[in-house]
């Protein structure tokens, strides 16, 4: 059957000559059913020999508003527009004269009352009654012509609308090759000549790799259902570069056969002023960054921006700083509280802040800056603030210094002061008693017993012992600080020493009310050691021991022997030491402040101290204030 | 003839002078440091105190004060004894009462005249 206009070539009424002439009768029912398939045809169909129109069906006379009889009389030629006349009837003449023409076009018919039809013909040639005539079928499509013409408007306007838009506007094929393309986006890429065409986006982009590159992100978008845009650097058709911001999508989500639109903008000018724009920030922040002071410009406390120096002073990059709280970078949040109060208090009333305070290193140190901040917009703090910090950690440093140097040089001068009393006190008070005697004995002489006699005698002698024991050591510590003191070992029979240094201790504080418990071990036998030194030892240890125990108490001398040679211990039930002074205990002349008036050079310790040493061994010492104090020496 | 308190912690120098004040006729008494000093002031108030001034216990300017403060003890010329010859405790000590200041060592000379000087009027 015939659909759509299409002629049916196997349906023709010449085939009966191919059923043959024997049989009339069936051939006559047959051609009754044939009549009434083609009458009931939709489509018009008629058979023209030479000029002659030898069959009409009533479909065909319907379409021209004729009968079939008329028809058949006088064809319908006449009804023919007259524009489309002179084209019928050269198709059938030179179809007529055997040559090979379209078989399908669309005439126009032109009815009375001047109604315009739109006619789909298709014509073949058949045979007829021996000879051949043509077969014409056609039908109406004069709605769809208008259809036609609707749609090719709207299509116009939509292409109109695409072509005259600014932005370059392309439709590619899944491959990537043009399909269509506005004059905006030949105008882009340089398409001026008629020869030149867009083929496939290729030749757009600056290097395979960049299009290879820019294809796969592409796909992956499109494969998600996503559109795509970048900015980058293409190429035009003469081979110029230039900016171009892409973007793209699926023209249908669900059928990506049907490609992709694009739309295209120039942004070279753009990104001109942009690089402009970077080159001189760029240059702005390299003199910022190359700048030897930290400066940062803070918003709300927070780092808006910071350069290279005040990243590395605090021990970050640049990048963990920006955008974040300025609060990581100072010691504790109340430091940073207090310094905001302050600080903002200051920027509104003057528009600068500056002080010194510590600030933080991503290690946790702290150190010192000098920092100074002016407000953007004048006494506007949340305008932002431009700060610049200095780190002067070695300015404070070196004012730590001065202040420990003029700390020292006090203490020198209140040791200069102690050493002045000192030593006049212990030289005053034995030539007090010298002169006294030597007085007495003088002017008195005579009328003093025998036995006061010999007790002055003697005080004159313990006065020049107690002056010589303080010349030497005095003397003594002279050479310890050049550095002349000297070891001179010999055999030294320890147990014997040790018992003898008790014995003096006693004799040296007869009023004590202190009891001297000395605890040797059988084996300590004998050694060699500076015996002179030994003596100042213990000396001065079991001396200090009993006078700074002016309540008495017990006083330990205890000597054993381990591995490594021998240890002594000195205790004491005593005032003891402020542990804040332990540090300055074996200095010359220094004397602990709780010492009230015991009487003393605060020379001993020291001279211990170089005197243990230059056995090689050594000394601690543990004290507790109002309990007492035990030296331990390792010898 | 006077009632003499030596307060002094050095013995050799408090035993000479005792024997110096009294082969100089004077009725002696002494203490070996500042606190026993005082309570023999209190309970037997002598007409004049010699006073060391570096002592256990209390020292020279504590007992000093101690006498000034009180009312029956105040009067008594008090002579410090002292080796220290800083300036700024010769003022302190005359500032806080007392009638001279004596240098270690001394010359018996000086303390004859002082002794003179203080006892002859009362």
């Amino acid at each position: 059957m015939p659909i759509d206009g299409r002629p049916a070539q196997d349906l023709t009424p010449g085939t009966d000559h191919i059923l043959g002439w024997t049989q009339q009768e069936a051939l006559r029912r047959s051609e009754e059913r044939y009549r009434s398939v083609v009458e009931h045809l939709g489509q018009g169909m008629v058979v023209v020999q030479g000029t002659r129109f030898v069959f009409v069906n009533s479909r065909a006379a319907e379409i021209v508003q004729m009968s079939v009889k008329e028809m058949l009389r006088e064809g319908y030629l006449h009804r023919v527009h007259p524009e489309d006349r002179p084209l019928v009837d050269e198709r059938r003449r030179r179809r007529l004269a055997g040559e090979d023409i379209p078989n399908r076009y669309e005439i126009r018919v032109l009815l009375p009352g001047g109604v315009v039809r739109w006619l789909d013909i298709g014509v073949t040639i058949v045979p007829w009654d021996g000879g051949t005539a043509t077969l014409t079928f056609f039908s109406e499509i004069t709605d769809r012509k208008a259809l036609e013409a609707q749609l090719k408007s709207t299509l116009e306007e939509r292409e109109t609308i695409l072509q005259s838009s600014v932005v370059g506007i392309a439709f590619l094929t899944p491959q990537g090759r043009f399909r269509w393309a506005n004059d905006a986006m030949l105008q882009i890429f340089g398409v001026a000549r008629e020869e030149d065409k867009l083929v496939s986006m290729e030749t757009l982009y600056e290097s395979r790799e960049q299009y290879l590159r820019v294809g796969t992100e592409v796909a992956e978008c499109i494969r998600k259902g996503e559109g795509f845009q970048t900015e980058l650097r293409m190429r035009r058709l003469d081979g110029s570069l230039l900016w171009a911001s892409l973007s793209g999508k699926a023209v249908s989500k669900l059928e990506l056969s049907q490609g992709t639109v694009w739309v295209v903008t120039d942004i070279s000018r753009r990104k001109e002023l942009e690089e402009a724009l970077q080159k001189t920030s760029s240059e702005r922040e390299a003199i910022l960054n190359s700048a030897l002071v930290g400066i940062a410009l803070s918003v709300a406390r927070r780092h808006e921006w910071v350069n290279e120096k005040y990243a590395e002073m605090l021990g970050y990059s640049r990048e963990d700083l920006m955008g974040k709280s300025s609060v990581q970078v100072h010691p504790d949040r109340e430091m940073w509280d207090r310094l905001g109060l302050e600080q903002h208090a200051a920027l509104v009333a003057h528009g600068t802040f500056s002080n010194e305070r510590q600030m933080m290193r991503r290690n946790g140190e702290v150190f010192w800056v000098q920092m100074s901040g002016r407000c953007i917009r004048d006494r506007d703090p949340d305008s932002g603030v431009i700060w610049t910090f200095l780190d002067i950690t070695e300015r404070k440093k070196a004012e730590d210094d001065i202040r420990a140097a003029l700390e020292r040089q006090r203490e020198l001068n209140d040791l200069r002061s102690r050493f002045v009393s000192m030593t006049s006190h212990e030289f005053r008070t034995p030539l007090a008693s010298i002169l006294s005697s030597a007085e007495l004995l003088k002017d008195y002489g005579d009328r003093l017993p025998p036995q006061d006699q010999q007790q002055i005698i003697q005080a004159i002698e313990n006065g020049v012992h107690r002056m010589t024991g303080m010349l030497e050591r005095v003397l003594h510590i002279g050479r310890m600080e050049a550095r002349m003191l000297e070891f001179k070992p010999h055999l030294v029979d320890m147990q014997a020493l040790c018992g003898r240094l008790v014995d003096e201790a006693r004799a040296q504080h007869p009023a004590t009310r202190c009891v001297v418990v000395a605890d040797f071990a059988p084996d300590l036998g004998a050694g060699n050691y500076d015996e002179k030194l030994l003596r100042h030892i213990f000396g001065n240890l079991l001396s200090n021991a009993i006078k700074y125990s002016p309540a008495g108490g017990e006083v330990g001398f205890r000597v054993a022997r381990d591995a490594a040679g021998l240890v002594f211990e000195v205790s004491d039930q005593g005032i003891g030491i402020p542990p804040a002074e332990i540090g300055h205990l074996f200095e010359s002349f220094h004397r602990a402040s709780n010492v009230g008036n015991i009487q003393g050079t605060g020379l001993g310790l020291a001279i211990v101290k170089s005197s243990v040493e230059l056995h090689g061994g050594q000394i601690q010492v543990h004290s507790e204030p109002g309990h007492g104090t035990s030296f331990t020496v390792r010898i | 003839m006077a009632n003499i308190l030596i307060i002094e912690d050095e013995t050799q120098i408090r035993d000479n002078l005792v024997r110096f004040l009294k082969l100089e006729g004077h009725q002696v008494a002494s203490a070996p440091d500042g606190l026993v000093g005082l309570e023999a002031a209190r309970s037997s108030p002598p007409d004049l105190i010699i006073c060391d001034f570096m002592m256990p216990r209390l020292n020279g300017f504590q007992v000093l004060a101690a006498l000034q403060g009180d009312a029956a003890l105040r009067a008594i010329p008090f002579i410090m004894l002292s080796a220290s010859a800083e300036p700024e405790r010769l003022q302190q000590a005359i500032a806080l009462g007392a009638r001279a200041y004596v240098t270690k060592p001394f010359q018996f000379q000086q303390l004859r005249s002082l002794l003179e000087r203080n006892l002859a009027a009362p």
